[in-house]
Parts: structure tokens; C-alpha cells; sequence
């Protein structure tokens, strides 16, 4: 932070400012002066000229959120937010499009960090608090939205007058299990740029990867429900569940056997690392995308088999992994940036902040009850909460399966949780990182004391 | 993903693993041959995984992945044009910079003669006219040689620090005029104005090039041991690769450029940025080729004709511009030690990979693989020479 400070003086401001005019000049000619003309080369270009742009916006944003006390998360998703569609409109729907086609990687890698993160030693210590702040949180998170759905369904612009109260019930339960949602992949980001080590930022990472898997789990389970209150005439769908029980378990156990590969490859080979990892990740989206399995769930096994088992020598494969992690931080979070749709934020913002605030207070609730029964530390139980608001990838991927499956509402629900899930990716961070100061775990609060 | 691709792409990796796994095996401790190894098994994983392997990439894939090619090309274009010295320069003699442009330019001339020979003589076996341009792109990629292997092959051999230097000033000195050929050529190349208008594809490449290195002066934050430096490096390096493919001119070249310019320019901050570019220089070379790779046609005749015409003409061209060179400076020790200008490195294949991207053609597809596979040979070729000479 102190260096960060020191480097942001007037000249830097000077040199990065005619730095990003020239940059900006070079895209604003050929965006809207040579495109369709016949100066333009070859297919994908376009996306390789946007990809450099937003890798060094998103730098300048991440060194200026820095400096005001801010994660760089919040600089990358704000410098997406501010170029993309909905602003300024330099990335195209099209180009956004071809951009996400690192997502699967970037998430792959950074379960990786995820999984190198958790050691089992620690998690021995912490079973108790983060069996009890998982179980709390959820359960009075879904109880909280899903009670306040029914209790405002009647202001719900898309959603049928009083007395259709099937159809409340299916929106108050899926609105439920999402808000139950929070994001490893913020979690791993914050944890790794602050290097924050100690019992708060270990119990938010298990608790949040501990709450990804069991919500794809349980989000199965309340699709089904939805789906007989929305039409009375279904039945129970048990084999949906249970598919969705397997895609998780399945993918811990390729994740593992994964990790063994490599375990292997670390030790007898030990070579060409990064190549590796990248070649990995490429794998691991690719099963994931084809497999219906899921990448998170993959790597983070993989990275925690590495970690734990592989001996000395896996750390080199971490440290390799972390070595690519923040332009690969800086591309996946200003991609969300640039995804984030403000417009549909501007039409239902008030529903949209009643349901922040009342998921905001039940995680709270949650994680206080949940620290206070597991014996966790005072900084856990005032200041946890904070790590659990952010929302991601994976409450995004639930709320286009609602869109699909319940075409006379879903989309518009979808709607709504794609703005709550704007406010929670643009608080949540911050909340995180203050949280981990607060707590004097990061190495800024630590050198500090 | 088929499921049969599946199963390739784990049978690749097994491979690699053996290779890998044997090579460690034979506890051989010569870094030239583990280098060389590590080289030749990304070049058969990318023909394994390409349309002439097990079909993993097809051929909308390549063109899907061709911004990684830019930005791969753009990197390397940096981590060349960042060895620029206006100190070294000043420090040459002028008899090296004569002897290093004789060197290449007579083995430009040799090769261009020679394929130009064989063109002549088997003219209804090529299914189109071999340009002139074309063989003197031949010419080109054939010229160039890898200081960075002299230095590995003569620190393999202890051989004196002063053939290494004298070897390698020659070579980078070679390959500058090969550079500058580069540029001239690109505006022939994939370019369809006329007249003065045909300078266009180079003035762009300079202006992009000037852009690069300024805009990379004004950002670029030296950190030891953090991943900021990194990620600013690779922004900029993409930005650009991408402004020169969407503007048609190689991006290999724009980034070449730049890297020269903020080399010659900002000499203090040099270093810094070289160590930023070179800590991921091995992944980024092995990318590269395994990407080129993918574009082997192995399955084409035609291959491995061009590839023996090639290693045979350019041995042949590179013995007698050897020769020439040491009649002209007699310090340069035994002609054999000719064997030290046969190793290739990224360059050549840049420079074959860029001239492909600007005209997608039959042969220039032909010569990045020659020049690929053309890359172990002639490392092989340079080593045994070497070693047969005790």
C-alpha cells in the first residue's frame, strides 16, 4: 500500500494518463474509423487489440484502487463496467462474447490457487466453526430471502397478482438458494493481493467453497420444487438431484485424481510448470463445458490434493500457479466488469437493494450465530459476514438455468438476480477486504503492528 | 470435446511425461541436449494436436487461437528487439558489422540462387511459380542464426569465451540485416496498394512500433518478485499485437520494433524490462513452436522434399559464407567452427509465421514447417558438426 502511494505522483499520473490517451486513440480510430474498412485483418483481432486494452485498464484501475485503500478487484471490475456496453461501449456484446472464453480457464486456475491455499493441518483446527457458520449462514439466508419473496411478491413487477401463491412459493425458493451463494473466486482474489493468513480468511474460504458446492447441490434440489409449484401437474424430479450429487462428487474425485497426475508429474518430471498448469486449466474448462462437471469443484480438489500430499516439491507447482494468477485475476474480474449490465440494475434497483439489505443482515445473523456455537475467534464473529456478501460466476450460471427453465418468469427473475449479484460483486470485495484488515490478517495490517 | 479427443489429448500428455521422465533418466547433464529434447517434444505435441495428429484443433480452432499466435509473436518480437544496445553497437568494430552483413547477406543470395535453381529445373513439380519475393523469404528465414544457442553450444563444448563472443556478435549482427530485409519484404508481402502506397504496411509497423515503446516507458513499473510488471508487460504486448493484426501488418515486427526502440532509447530501464520478458521466456518459445507446430502438414510430400532442399542448401550456403568469414577475419579459429552459425531459434520461425499470416499460401504453410522442423535439424546438424571435430 505504502509503495503503492509512493508510485502514484504526479509524473506516473502524468506518464500513465498520455499513456491511456494514446492507447485509447489507437482503438478509438480503429473501432469506429477502420472497422468494415479494408484495412482490417484477420477474424479475432478485434479481440486480441480489446483483451491488451482491458489488461492495462485494468492495471491502471487495480494501482488507483490500491491507492485509495480499495482490493484491485474492485479497479478491474470497474474499469469492465466503465468500457463496456453499458458505458462507453468500447467492447461490443460480440467482443465481450470472445472474451469469455478465458473464463473457464481463469476460473480453473484460480480454484487452483484455491486449493493450494487450503492445508489440511488447518482445516483440522477450523472443522467445527466452519461446519457451524456453513450450516447457519445458509439456512438463515434461504429463510430470510425466501420469507421476504412472499412477503413482497405482490410488488414483483413480472410475478402474477395475489392469490397465485405457487408460483411465489417456486420464486421465493430459488431467489433463496441463490442468495445462500458467494464467490470462492473473489474470495481466492482479495486473500491472494492482501496475503492475508490466519483464522478469518481461512474460515471465509472454506466456508465459501464449502457454500459453492452445496449450492449447486441444493439449487437441483429447489429447481425440482419450483418446478411442481410452477406446474402443479409435475412430479418430483429425484434424478436431477441426484445427478447434480454426482457432477459434485464426481468432480472432487477427478480433481484428486488430477492432483495425483501431477503429484506424479512434480516429482519424477518437475519441468515446464507454467505450460503445465496453463495445459491443465485448458483441460479442466474443456471437461467442465462438454461434461457438465464442474471446473471449480475440479482444481480446487486438485490444488488441495497438490498441496497437501505431493510433498516439498508441490509448492513449486503452486507457486507457479500463482505466478499467473493476476493478469489472470485482472482478465477474468474486468470481463465480469465488462458483463455487468447497469441497465437492468436502473429499472428494479429499489427491489433489487431491499433484497441486498435483508441477504446482507441474514448472512450476518448467520455468521454470528454460526461463530458463537463453533467457538470462533471475535474477529470472525464481528467482521466474517463481510467475506460472505460477494456474488459471482456461479449465481450468474443458476440464474440463466431459471430463465430457461421458467420461460413466462424466469427470465425477468433472472434479471433481478443478475442486478443483485452487480451490487454484491462491486460491495463484496471491499466488504472483504476491510473485513481482513479489520482483522490484522493481511500483510499491510500485520507489518503494521 | 469428443470423447476420442479425449483420450488424445491424455495419450499426448502421457508422451510428454515418458519423454520427459527417459530424458531425466539418462541423467544427462548436457543442457544443449535437454533443451533440444524439451524443443522437440512441443513440436510433436502441436502436430499431434493439430488437424494432421488426432484432429483435437481443427482448422476453425487455429483460427480461433490466432490471437495467441499474435501475442506469442508480439512477445517474442520484444524479447529480440529488447537485446538492442546503442552502447554494444557503438562498441563493435566496424569489421564485425561488415563480416556479420557479408555473412547473411551471401547466405540470402546462396539459398534464393539455389531454390531458385531447383524451381528452374523441377518447374512442372510445383503447383505454382515460386515468386521472387518467396525465395527470398527462403533466403531469409534460411540467413538467421541463434546467438543465444552459440553461447549454449559453445559453453557445451568449452570452447574459448572468445569464440563465443566473436560467434555471437556476428550472428545478432546477421540477423539485424535479416530484420531489416523483414521490413522491406512485408511491403510486398499480402499488400495490395501500388506505387508509394506499398510503404504503407512499414510505416504503420514503425508508428505502431514507436507507439509501443513509449506507451511501454510510460507504464512499465519495475517490482522484483511481483506478477505487476508481468501483467503490464502482457497488456501491452497484446494491445499491440492486436493493433497490428487488425491493421495487417505483422505483429511480430511492430513488437520487434518497439522493443528496439525502448532499448535504444531508455537503455536504464532495459534490464528491468528484460528480466520481466526473459522470466517467462522457455514457456512462451515453447508455446510458440508447439502453436507452429500445429500448422505441420505431415501428411504433404511436398514437406519433407522442401525440408531436405533446405537443411542441404542452407548447410551449404552457411559453409561458405562460413568460409568467407574467416578468410576476411582470421582470428575466427577453424572454419568447422562454421557449425557454430547452423542453430536457428525463434527468429526464423517468426519471420516464416509472419510472412504466413500476411499471405496464407500453399508454400508459405510449407515453410513455416520446414523452418520449424528445419529448427531441430539444424541444431542437431551445429552440434554434431561441433562434437565431430572433437
Amino acid at each position: 500500500m505504502a509503495q503503492q502511494t509512493k508510485t502514484l505522483n504526479g509524473r506516473t499520473i502524468l506518464q500513465h494518463s498520455l499513456a491511456i490517451m494514446v492507447l485509447t486513440g489507437v482503438l478509438y480510430v480503429i473501432r469506429y474509423h477502420l472497422l468494415g474498412s479494408e484495412f482490417i485483418g484477420r477474424s479475432y483481432a478485434e479481440t486480441t487489440l480489446l483483451l491488451g486494452f482491458v489488461l492495462i485498464v485494468a492495471y491502471m484501475a487495480g494501482i488507483i484502487s490500491a491507492h485509495f485503500g480499495l482490493p484491485r478487484i474492485t479497479g478491474y471490475l470497474f474499469s469492465g463496467i466503465l468500457f463496456g456496453p453499458s458505458i462507453l461501449g468500447f467492447a461490443t456484446h460480440e467482443t465481450v462474447n470472445q472474451l469469455k472464453v478465458i473464463d473457464g480457464m481463469a476460473v480453473a486456475l484460480i480454484a487452483l490457487t484455491a486449493g493450494g491455499e487450503i492445508k489440511l493441518e488447518e482445516l483440522k483446527h477450523i472443522r467445527k466453526p466452519l461446519a457451524w457458520i456453513v450450516s447457519a449462514t445458509m439456512l438463515l439466508t434461504f429463510l430470510g430471502v425466501a420469507s421476504l419473496v412472499l412477503i413482497m411478491s405482490r410488488w414483483f413487477p413480472f410475478l402474477p397478482g395475489p392469490g397465485n401463491i405457487e408460483q411465489w412459493t417456486a420464486v421465493a425458493i430459488l431467489l433463496g438458494t441463490i442468495a445462500m451463494a458467494s464467490s470462492p473466486t473473489v474470495v481466492i482474489a482479495v486473500i491472494s493481493e492482501t496475503k492475508a493468513k490466519g483464522e478469518v480468511s481461512e474460515l471465509i474460504l472454506g466456508t465459501t467453497v464449502l457454500k459453492d458446492m452445496a449450492v449447486v447441490i441444493l439449487f437441483a434440489i429447489a429447481l425440482s420444487i419450483a418446478l411442481i409449484f410452477n406446474n402443479p401437474g409435475s412430479t418430483f424430479d429425484v434424478m436431477k438431484i441426484v445427478g447434480a450429487i454426482g457432477e459434485v462428487i464426481l468432480s472432487l474425485l477427478i480433481g484428486l485424481l488430477l492432483g495425483w497426475l501431477l503429484g506424479l508429474y512434480i516429482n519424477k518430471v518437475g519441468r515446464e510448470m507454467v505450460l503445465v498448469v496453463l495445459g491443465l486449466c485448458l483441460l479442466v474448462a474443456e471437461i467442465g463445458l462438454n461434461y457438465h462437471l464442474e471446473p471449480l469443484s475440479i482444481c480446487l480438489a486438485a490444488g488441495f490434493y497438490i498441496e497437501n500430499f505431493s510433498g516439498a516439491k508441490g509448492d513449486v507447482f503452486i507457486s507457479a500457479v500463482k505466478k499467473l494468477s493476476l493478469p489472470v485475476f485482472a482478465l477474468f474480474f474486468c470481463v465480469i466488469g465488462l458483463e455487468l449490465d447497469l441497465r437492468s440494475l436502473a429499472s428494479i434497483w429499489i427491489i433489487t437493494l431491499v433484497l441486498v439489505a435483508m441477504r446482507g443482515t441474514m448472512v450476518w445473523l448467520g455468521t454470528v450465530t454460526g461463530s458463537r456455537l463453533g467457538n470462533a475467534g471475535s474477529f470472525m464473529k464481528n467482521y466474517g459476514w463481510l467475506g460472505f456478501v460477494s456474488q459471482a460466476g456461479v449465481s450468474i450460471g443458476l440464474a440463466v438455468t431459471i430463465g430457461r427453465t421458467f420461460p413466462d418468469w424466469g427470465v425477468q427473475l433472472e434479471t433481478l438476480i443478475i442486478s443483485m449479484v452487480t451490487v454484491h460483486e462491486i460491495i463484496g470485495p471491499i466488504l472483504l477486504k476491510f473485513a481482513l484488515d479489520k482483522s490484522g490478517e493481511t500483510e499491510a495490517a500485520s507489518s503494521k503492528r | 470435446m469428443k470423447t476420442s479427443l479425449l483420450i488424445g489429448l491424455a495419450l499426448i500428455a502421457l508422451l510428454v511425461f515418458l519423454v520427459h521422465y527417459l530424458i531425466r533418466q539418462t541423467r544427462s547433464n548436457s543442457l544443449y541436449r535437454q533443451l533440444w529434447f524439451s524443443t522437440a517434444i512441443f513440436i510433436l505435441v502441436g502436430i499431434l494436436i493439430g488437424p494432421s495428429g488426432t484432429h483435437l484443433l481443427d482448422v476453425k480452432d487455429i483460427d480461433s487461437l490466432s490471437p495467441l499466435t499474435d501475442i506469442l509473436l508480439g512477445w517474442i518480437g520484444w524479447l529480440i528487439g529488447i537485446e538492442w544496445s546503442r552502447k554494444l553497437f557503438s562498441l563493435i568494430p566496424i569489421k564485425y558489422w561488415l563480416i556479420g552483413t557479408m555473412e547473411n547477406i551471401l547466405s540470402i543470395v546462396l539459398v534464393m540462387v539455389a531454390f531458385g535453381g531447383l524451381a528452374f529445373l523441377f518447374k512442372g513439380w510445383f503447383s505454382e511459380p515460386l515468386l521472387p519475393e518467396f525465395l527470398f523469404l527462403v533466403g531469409l528465414c534460411a540467413s538467421v542464426t541463434s546467438p543465444r544457442s552459440i553461447i549454449t553450444l559453445t559453453h557445451q563444448f568449452s570452447l574459448p569465451r572468445e569464440v563465443a563472443r566473436n560467434f555471437a556478435v556476428i550472428a545478432h549482427l546477421g540477423n539485424l540485416v535479416a530484420i531489416f530485409f523483414t521490413y522491406i519484404l512485408i511491403s510486398f508481402l499480402g499488400s495490395e496498394h501500388q506505387g508509394v502506397f506499398r510503404l504503407l504496411p512499414v510505416i504503420i509497423v514503425l508508428v505502431l512500433g514507436v507507439l509501443e515503446a513509449l506507451v511501454m516507458n510510460w507504464l512499465f513499473v519495475y517490482r522484483r518478485d511481483t506478477p505487476e510488471s508481468m501483467l503490464m508487460v502482457v497488456g501491452i504486448v497484446t494491445f499491440f499485437a492486436g493493433a497490428a493484426a487488425v491493421l495487417q501488418v505483422p505483429p511480430f515486427l511492430a513488437a520487434l520494433l518497439g522493443g528496439g526502440i525502448f532499448a535504444l532509447n531508455f537503455p536504464k530501464r532495459q534490464h528491468q524490462l528484460m528480466t520481466v520478458l526473459q522470466s517467462s521466456e522457455r514457456p512462451i518459445y515453447l508455446l510458440f513452436v508447439t502453436m507452429a507446430a500445429i500448422l505441420i502438414p505431415v501428411k504433404e510430400p511436398a514437406l519433407y522434399l522442401f525440408l531436405l532442399a533446405f537443411v542441404v542448401i542452407r548447410l551449404a550456403a552457411k559453409f561458405i559464407s562460413g568460409i568467407t568469414v574467416k578468410r576476411t577475419y582470421n582470428k575466427l579459429q577453424q572454419w568447422w567452427r562454421t557449425g557454430l552459425f547452423l542453430p536457428q531459434g525463434a527468429l526464423a520461425v517468426a519471420i516464416a509465421l509472419s510472412a504466413y499470416q500476411l499471405n496464407p499460401g500453399y508454400w508459405y504453410g510449407i515453410l513455416v514447417a520446414v523452418v520449424i522442423l528445419g529448427l531441430l535439424i539444424n541444431e542437431l546438424l551445429g552440434y554434431t558438426l561441433i562434437k565431430s571435430e572433437g
